[in-house]
């Protein structure tokens, strides 16, 4: 058979496990330009591969291979012949040959790529997340790294304020709610933290101009060093594990990922998929979405089952905490046709609580209103006094329950024979214990075909 | 007591196997008449008529011979269809098998079939195109030219004699082979396998295969697909391999795709390569005087059309 007849233009060999021991140039620059050493493993990835396979098959093969040199793309046909030891006829090194040698500047990276990239880096690197409504107020906050818990604990108490009033951007950024355009990308601080952090800012809701809400993503330009140290030594003299502390917030992060991730496949943000993909996607959202609730649940259960619990009282407006808990909710309601009617601006209904907790009770009701109401139908947030007491009161036009399902509404896991719709059976029973510590109650009255009446008493002084 | 017990269960499997020999028959008649029917009404197209199968049964048989051949002690691979061997007929069997096998066997048919009606419809000489001739001519790549101009000048000759070495198979076929052949030897006791793939690891340089010199070729001819892929030009050989390395498809997809019920695959495929619409245009009509060239939108992108192709593996992987 005809041999090649030009001599090679480097020759090299590499032992049965993939070692190159012996190279000429431009292969044994090649090499190290790779990350390999002389002699070493062979760095070339292609080249590699096409080794494997010889010690593999036994088999003499010839093949192009590629591979990145520094801002140059090298391509080249290699001859890799295996050797066999002339004793026991095992396989015992490679002889590679380069028969050609074409080193070309790389061509750039898609920009478009790039940029998609690097968002998909942020996303998985972000040690913050938030959602937000169309107008970049907060309604969710998420934080693994320990020095935003302060952050974390102004935003949580500050949901539904826009995310700017608790961050600091560094740069020139103008009005109050600048497009997310502007902010996408910069640069801001958090308090509590050292650290600068970089906003990405992901709208929702495709096609449109206007995005639905955004997801919040702050990712740290350094990484914290302390962190790690100071769970470690915490981790001595702890106290069992709980639900709410150890286990939620190991388990939220890759909850919220897989909702941002569901979500941008809903929203088909990396391109065009068909609509059953996006039902699939809309399915795994909403289940992660329910998973999360109930982790907060379980949590919040066990805070309130605690014999320690307490809530810190202060001076809150019944009336303020009312409008908020409907802004929150807004969304969700416009979504089923369901008005939410509040309390006027300049009504106050001053009592004593606990701003979070009290806004949390507010939250469940209503939450609970918008879900089991008829599309189209009003939901009502009155307030009243009575002996001492603040009341708010959420009115649904729902189907109301009779005398035995409001005995049984606030126990625990209660579902009043509901499943499938995202509920845990332990927000009621949360919201009266909560309600109950705070020195007030959490009632209802309702008659079938009624609607429901939920009235949360708080003390006034 | 005993004994009647095992006179049932003898019967109860005597019973099982005229069970499952039942089922087996059931599915080959199912078969039978979708098959039929495809051999029946595929007169035309040529991707199966009745000369695709004999040229595919031959190619495999004269597979299996050069195996056996290698098995001997002188270490000859002539090709040898010696139906007297029991031998090569039983590999052959064995090997027919193997779906991989059977379509690199049918695109090396069907290539040569195509190169023969374009020799006649416009007088394209299938082993030295005008291509082949500049690169001979030239000084940098006239060796390597020749050693693909001999590689294909076998090629040819042995198609007319339907001839298949295992030194002309690419490497993972080859391997996929041998382990079929390491495998039938094993289940009918037939000597002689390890002399015989000592013999063929010797032998077996893909360098030397044609697949691989002609792609060589290509790749010295610099990033110009449409130097490359213009038929009349390179010649259908050197015309599959610059399709497959363009359009970054295998070369038996791109052979498969030169086939008069394929030419949706051939226009995106060479949209894929990166040529303009009305050069595919022209290239379809070169290949397919009779037919109507596939409209390719201006707008599709190479990336687009090679995401396409890469979704539509023609069964092939």
């Amino acid at each position: 058979m005809l041999e090649t007849l030009q001599a090679p233009l480097a020759q090299a060999r590499c032992d049965r496990d993939g070692v190159l021991f012996e190279a000429s140039e431009p292969l044994a620059g090649l090499q190290r330009r790779c990350g390999g050493e002389m002699p070493g493993p062979l760095a070339i990835p292609e080249l590699l591969e096409l080794v494997r396979k010889v010690t593999r098959f036994g088999f003499r093969l010839s093949r192009q291979v590629h591979a990145i040199d520094g801002d140059n793309a090298v391509k080249a046909w290699v001859d890799v012949e295996p050797q066999f030891d002339e004793a026991d006829g095992a396989l015992s090194h490679c002889l590679i040959r380069v028969l050609s040698w074409q080193s070309t500047p790389a061509p750039r990276e898609d920009e478009v790529a790039t940029a998609r990239k690097r968002s998909e880096i942020d996303r998985l690197l972000a040690e913050f997340t938030a959602r937000l409504d169309e107008d970049q107020r907060l309604l969710s906050v998420e934080a693994d790294a320990p020095d935003l818990e302060q952050a974390v604990h102004e935003m949580t108490a500050g949901i539904g304020l826009s995310w700017l009033e608790f961050a600091e951007i560094d740069g020139k950024v103008t009005g109050n709610a600048p497009h997310w355009r502007l902010l996408d990308g910069s640069t801001c601080r958090l308090p509590g933290s050292e650290r600068n952090w970089r906003v990405r800012l992901e709208p929702l809701g495709a096609g449109t101009t206007r995005p639905s809400g955004y997801i919040l993503y702050l990712s740290a330009e350094t990484v914290l060093q302390e962190a790690v140290t100071i769970e470690n030594a915490s981790r001595a003299n702890e106290p069992p594990a709980s639900i709410g502390r150890d286990l939620a917030p190991v388990l939220r992060q890759p909850i919220t990922r897989i909702i941002a991730n569901a979500e941008t496949i809903r929203t088909r943000l990396a391109g065009p998929i068909a609509d059953e993909y996006s039902d699939y996607a809309r399915d795994i959202a909403s289940a992660g979405q329910h998973l999360l609730a109930l982790i907060d649940d379980l949590g919040d259960l066990e805070v309130v089952e605690a014999e320690d619990f307490t809530t810190t009282p202060e001076a809150v407006d019944l009336a303020e905490i009312a409008r908020r808990a409907a802004g929150i909710l807004s969304v969700r309601a416009r979504e089923r046709g369901i008005n939410i009617v509040v309390p006027q601006k300049g009504e106050t209904e001053p009592a004593t609580g606990e701003f979070r907790r009290v806004l949390q009770i507010l939250l469940n009701l209503l939450g609970n209103a918008v879900r089991y109401s008829p599309e189209g139908s009003e939901v009502w947030l009155c307030l009243d006094r009575e002996e001492g007491y603040a009341r708010v009161t959420v009115a649904d036009q729902g189907a109301g329950l009779n005398d035995e399902e409001q005995d049984k509404v606030f126990e625990k896991f209660e579902r009043l024979g509901r499943s499938g719709d995202g509920g845990s059976g332990l927000g009621l029973y949360i919201s009266r214990k909560i309600a109950r510590v705070m020195g007030g109650d959490l009632t209802v009255e309702s008659a079938p075909g009624q609607g429901a009446r939920f009235t949360l008493s708080v003390p006034v002084t | 007591m005993a004994q009647r017990t095992s006179t049932t269960e003898v019967r109860e499997q005597h019973g099982d196997l005229l069970r499952f020999a039942l089922r087996e028959a059931d599915a080959a008649l199912a078969n039978a008449g979708p098959v039929l029917a495809q051999l029946l009404s595929a007169r035309d197209d040529g991707l199966f008529s009745d000369e695709m199968l004999a040229r595919v049964r031959g190619l495999v048989t004269s597979l299996a011979g050069s195996l056996i051949a290698l098995t001997s002690d002188t270490g000859t691979n002539t090709p040898r269809r010696d139906v007297a061997d029991p031998r090569v007929l039983g590999l052959a069997d064995y090997l027919l098998q193997s779906p991989a096998l059977l379509s690199h066997c049918h695109a090396l048919a069907l290539e040569s079939q195509i190169a023969q009606r374009m020799e006649r419809q416009a007088a394209l000489d299938p082993v030295l195109s005008p291509f082949m001739q500049n690169a001979i001519a030239g000084s940098e790549q006239a060796s390597l030219a020749m050693q693909a101009l001999a590689a294909q000048a076998r090629f040819v000759q042995a198609q007319k004699r339907m001839e298949l070495r295992a030194e002309e198979l690419p490497g993972e076929l080859l391997f996929d082979v041998v382990r079929g052949w390491q495998h039938w030897s094993a289940i009918n006791d037939v000597s002689g396998f390890a002399p015989g793939h000592q013999n063929l690891r010797r032998r077996y340089n893909e360098g030397q295969t044609r697949a691989v010199l002609l792609s060589r070729l290509i790749e010295a001819a610099g990033e110009n697909a449409e130097h490359v892929l213009t038929v009349e030009h390179v010649g259908i050989a050197l015309f599959v391999s610059g399709l497959a390395r363009y359009a970054g498809i295998y070369r038996d997809l791109a052979t498969f795709a030169l086939t008069a019920g394929q030419t949706a695959r051939f226009a995106v495929a060479l949209c894929a390569a990166g040529l303009s619409a009305e050069t595919i245009e022209r290239q379809c009509l070169r290949l397919h005087p009779d037919l109507l060239p596939p409209v390719i939108p201006e707008t599709l992108q190479p990336e687009a059309a090679r995401a396409m192709l890469q979704q539509s593996s023609g069964g092939l992987s």
